[in-house]
């Protein structure tokens, strides 16, 4: 498996204790068997920058974003992008008709297929795996897989954006806006600029570049850099604020006027109205 | 605890020891930072504090770790004279 992959057990690690937890804010009971080898040594090794309570508050809010979408929309086409040893197939609730594509590294899918085989873990709702690496044509891949592009979209990008530039984040983006009608819906998680560059946050960045996954993109303005990219924001999070780990965040939520703080947001967003005037996106841009 | 009279710097240090209950005390030149005391997140509620202690403004973008990294460098920067 490459690095990026050894993300993905990190995540599953973090999911791992959240099950653990007797007040956990979700119940994850194949993520134990998911964050082996290296999940539980990345954890240790990345922490104290408050990531693993942002794994946790992150994942139950896409949780609750999905369920709530899902009923007020009736979306039933559903795409995760590059979700690593994430197992919502397997224990989310589904509505009746929906079809879920996972796009991501084909070892990685086999792997983590091979680890659910084994323990006779089947998923609740039908799955496409598309092997795929999101740097590549990978939209063609899932439109071969049976995607249909006329029907309305939930995509699903947690824990990625960070990991690419700001002009891989962009195209993905815009790549995403044109795969779907109108209507269509983004869940994404995005950290601050600010982040990347505070002088607390510097060792933890260090340790991830070391290991050959920097983080390199983030903004301090998600409204602007998402309209820019076909997407209007819907709901916009700070973690500690409410719906987004209240009361179980330890840390108190920065004000948004506050220059220069390291944060992360947590969005959920809709396919802006097309087409838009292109002199809108210059002025956007 | 005494309230009104509590100096500064001791608030500062009952707001640490307030998020690490296994601490019973902090030494003035120990290190906040490498012993994980303030980290990235809780950095931000922790320089808003030293803000509203000493009444100086503090520019997260241009402040120097250096200056926030023990006691006795807040002391020193933020609350001497």
């Amino acid at each position: 498996m490459d690095d990026i992959s050894y993300t993905a057990q990190w995540t599953a690690a973090v999911r791992a204790l959240e099950n653990e937890r007797s007040d956990g804010l979700f119940r994850d009971e194949y993520a134990r068997h998911l964050a082996e080898p290296r999940g539980f040594e990345l954890l240790e090794r990345y922490q104290g920058a408050g990531v693993s309570d942002f794994v946790a508050v992150r994942t139950r809010y896409i949780d609750d974003a999905f369920a709530r979408i899902l009923a007020e929309t009736g979306i039933r086409q559903v795409v995760l992008l590059a979700n690593g040893m994430d197992v919502r197939t397997h224990r989310l609730d589904w509505p009746a008709g929906t079809t879920v594509y996972e796009v991501d590294h084909g070892p990685l899918l086999d792997e983590k297929q091979a680890r659910l085989a084994k323990l006779a873990a089947e998923p609740r709702v039908p799955t496409v795996p598309i092997k795929a690496d999101l740097a590549g044509d990978w939209l063609e891949v899932l439109k071969s897989g049976g995607f249909g592009p006329a029907e309305r979209t939930l995509w699903i990008a947690e824990g990625l954006l960070f990991f690419l530039t700001e002009e891989q984040a962009g195209r993905l983006l815009d790549t995403l806006a044109g795969a779907c009608p109108s209507g269509s819906r983004l869940v994404v998680d995005m950290t601050s600029a600010a982040l990347l560059r505070h002088p607390m946050t510097q060792s933890f960045l260090r340790r991830l570049r070391e290991d050959g996954t920097p983080w390199q993109f983030g903004t301090d303005e998600p409204e602007r850099f998402l309209a820019a990219h076909g997407w209007v924001i819907q709901d916009l999070r700070q973690p500690g604020e409410p719906g987004a780990g209240e009361g179980r965040w330890p840390y108190s939520v920065p004000p948004r006027q506050a220059r220069g703080v390291p944060r992360s947001w947590l969005i959920s967003a809709a396919t802006a109205d097309r087409p838009w005037p292109s002199e809108m996106v210059t002025v956007l841009k | 605890m005494r309230q009104q009279t509590t100096a500064p710097i001791d608030q500062i240090k009952g707001w640490i020891l307030a998020k690490h209950e296994n601490r019973t005390d902090v030494a003035a030149d120990e290190d906040l930072i490498d012993n994980r005391l303030v980290d990235s997140l809780s950095f931000v509620e922790f320089v808003f504090l030293i803000q509203e202690l000493s009444g100086v403004e503090i520019d997260m973008d241009t402040l120097d770790i250096g200056d926030v990294r023990t006691l006795a460098a807040i002391q020193k920067r933020f609350l001497a004279g």
